[in-house]
């Protein structure tokens, strides 16, 4: 994994506004140990937009540099021996980033419950910015005179500038983060499709063993404290990203194609709005990624959830002949099966508490016969089935289902049940094979342009009387291909374009010491491709 | 249940009939509703639909996807089947109407 390459973490109290005046920049600083003051400089917007692009970085003009009105002043470039000092600097920044590389398992993640991130308020924007301005400063330029004022540059050119640094100069982290982006366009970020490692070519001293490593970059993407909604469609096409820090941003959800960076290592969603993951992420849990969910107001399997157990409280309403041995006695996995699906007015708690236990048990059971390895991944971070929320069906053109019982779903209630199926419409005689509203849908999907039908886009719009259901259809069809294409089904892996189900999934991820809590549930936002698919997992089911 | 025939009969708006299974024609909850003689409908009694809204073009490839869905239950990796681009739209809205 690569690290910025720069000091060690900082508290995050230092990147708070005070620190400007708390830890002033010295003066005086040589090139040598600018990089320790830089990552105490506060980041600041404002004074990013207002900063010089071209300012003078030469060691008698660096003080006090961000502190300074835009100043006009001819560009001068440091003297001829600075040139070797700051190769110096590179190879020692690049050194470090060896080293970093090395314990790259040590520091670099924090615990879960605090919305730190590991990754990012490495270097603020200011100091990019001066880092920026060293690169421009190129030492083989002649002295060139720059009066006029610097143009203040918004977020998403200052973003694209920093882009295209990272890729001129080999950098694989991309640190885009407290830039009060408010979106970031595709082809902000297309450009790191042709980013390759650093060659170190421009050094003195001979390149060692493992700067001969492939030129395959692993990219750590820092688009943290942000103001991002959405996340640009260029982001999941980035293969090559290892460590993606997305948090304390404004995301209300994740798109499922978050699962195709293959080679990710470590993802930070902290602190956002993001009320369920998407089913694919799933796997990302399966392969021990690291991967930093909370703070987020994440939808729980039941109100109630927050207060003590109601096997403790003694509310247990146990008619099976064990009243009240729920949380020692009998652990063995077939009564824990039979009272985590024969459920008949056990509280829902319980019988979650009940499939915890028996998933736990077939973990251990499972672990008992797996190779050493393997056991404390698994008991670590072993993913435990706990419940679904009642299953909503869609009509062919993706309008709610009108379904039986007297208590239709509601649009929001994600609340856990023991019957996910108990308001299903009538399912026989469906079967998973695409519906034609789908396959007519597809059909001009791949063949039409779209947009011909949409509103706004083409000329004909409602001359065609379409419905607002097929309405809806055609610009999910027209959207999806120009983004990550058709969804995949999260039971028979076929791709559709109108999910005919919808379903929450809670699954419990955390230590088995752990009680059933909060903090250790996650909502899985699962999608159906017919109704036959919509099965939710079985009870005692582990990954 | 004492005469459900075996077929049934589907006419479009500009008079073409098209013969179908009663069970493949069946997946759609409209269709399934008007033939199903509990509700009353006069095409229950006569085993014959017809469809105001739909033209012959289209109605034939509706019953062709009635054939398709009936084969392709449980099979996987099917590919899909090629509709003229013209009718697709016109399918799109017969698709929607029969919610199938
Ligand atoms: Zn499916």
């Amino acid at each position: 994994m690569a690290l910025p390459s720069s000091p060690p973490l900082l508290p995050e109290e230092y990147d708070l506004p005070s620190a400007t005046t708390l830890l002033p920049l010295a003066s005086g600083s040589s090139v040598a140990i600018r990089p320790l003051h830089r990552k105490r400089q506060h980041s600041d917007y404002g004074s990013l937009s207002s900063d010089p692009l071209f300012s003078d970085t030469t060691e008698e003009d660096d003080e006090g540099i961000d502190l300074q009105p835009p100043r006009r002043k001819k560009l001068t470039r440091g003297p001829w021996w600075n040139v070797g000092r700051r190769s110096k600097h590179d190879l020692r920044r690049s050194m470090a980033r060896k080293e970093k590389m090395r314990n790259a398992d040590s520091g670099v993640w924090m615990g879960s419950d605090a919305s730190e991130d590991s990754i990012d308020s490495v270097m603020s924007s200011q100091q990019r910015m001066q880092e920026l301005v060293v690169e421009d400063e190129g030492p083989a330029d002649d002295t060139e005179a720059s009066d006029e004022e610097a143009p203040a540059l918004d977020a998403e050119t200052y973003a694209a500038r920093m882009v295209q640094d990272c890729l001129d100069r080999g950098k694989e982290v991309v640190n885009l983060g407290d830039l009060a982006l408010t979106r970031i366009p595709d082809a902000t970020l297309r450009p790191l499709h042709q980013l390759i490692r650093p060659s170190f070519s421009d050094l003195t001293s001979p390149p060692s063993e493992d700067e001969f490593g492939p030129l395959t970059p692993s990219i750590t993407l820092i688009l943290s404290t942000n103001q991002l909604t959405t996340l640009p469609t260029e982001l999941f096409n980035l293969s090559n990203i290892t460590v993606l820090s997305l948090r304390n941003n404004h995301l209300t959800e994740l798109p499922p194609a978050i699962a195709r960076l293959e080679r990710l290592q470590e993802l930070n969603i902290a602190s956002n709005n993001i009320r369920d993951l998407p089913w694919e992420l799933l796997s990302y849990f399966e392969r021990n990624i690291r991967i930093n969910v909370r703070p987020n107001p994440f939808y729980q399997p039941t109100d109630l959830f927050a207060e003590p157990s109601p096997v403790q409280a003694g509310a247990s309403t146990d008619d099976d002949g064990r009243p009240d041995d729920a949380a020692s006695a009998v652990d063995d996995v077939e009564s824990l099966r039979e009272r985590s699906t024969n459920h008949k007015g056990l509280p829902l708690r319980e019988v979650l508490e009940t499939r915890l236990r028996l998933g736990r048990l077939l973990v251990e059971q499972q672990c008992q016969t797996t190779a050493e390895v393997m056991k404390r991944s698994l008991s670590d971070d072993s993913l435990i089935y706990l419940a679904s929320s009642a299953i909503r069906f869609f009509n062919v053109d993706g309008t709610q289902s009108r379904q039986t019982g007297a208590a239709r779903v509601q649009p929001k209630d994600w609340s856990a049940t023991v019957t996910p199926l108990a308001n299903a419409p009538d399912l026989s005689g469906s079967n998973k094979a695409p519906s034609l509203f789908e396959l007519a849908l597809r059909s001009i999907q791949s063949t039409n342009d779209i947009s011909e039908f949409l509103p706004g886009h083409g000329s004909h719009g409602h001359d065609y009387g379409l419905s607002s259901s097929i309405m809806a259809a055609l610009s999910r069809a027209a959207v999806n291909t120009a983004t990550h294409g058709n969804d995949t089904c999260s039971t028979c892996r076929k791709r559709y374009i109108v999910a005919r189900a919808e379903w929450l999934e809670y699954w419990s991820h955390g230590s088995h010491a752990k009680p059933l809590a909060p903090d250790s549930t996650l909502p899985f936002l699962r999608k159906a491709c017919s109704w036959a698919c919509a099965v939710p997992t079985e009870v005692g089911t582990f990954r | 249940m004492n005469d459900l025939t075996e077929y049934v009969t589907l006419i479009s708006s500009d008079d073409f009939s098209y013969v179908v299974l009663r069970s493949t024609a069946c997946i759609s909850p409209i269709i399934r509703r008007m033939l199903d003689p509990s509700n009353g409908f006069m095409e229950a009694s006569t085993n014959t639909v017809h469809f105001d809204n739909i033209n012959g073009i289209v109605l034939e490839k509706v019953c062709e996807y009635f054939y398709y869905n009936e084969k392709n239950k449980d099979a996987k990796d099917v590919a899909d089947p090629d509709f003229p681009t013209e009718l697709c739209l016109e399918l799109l809205m017969a698709a929607d109407y029969l919610d199938v």
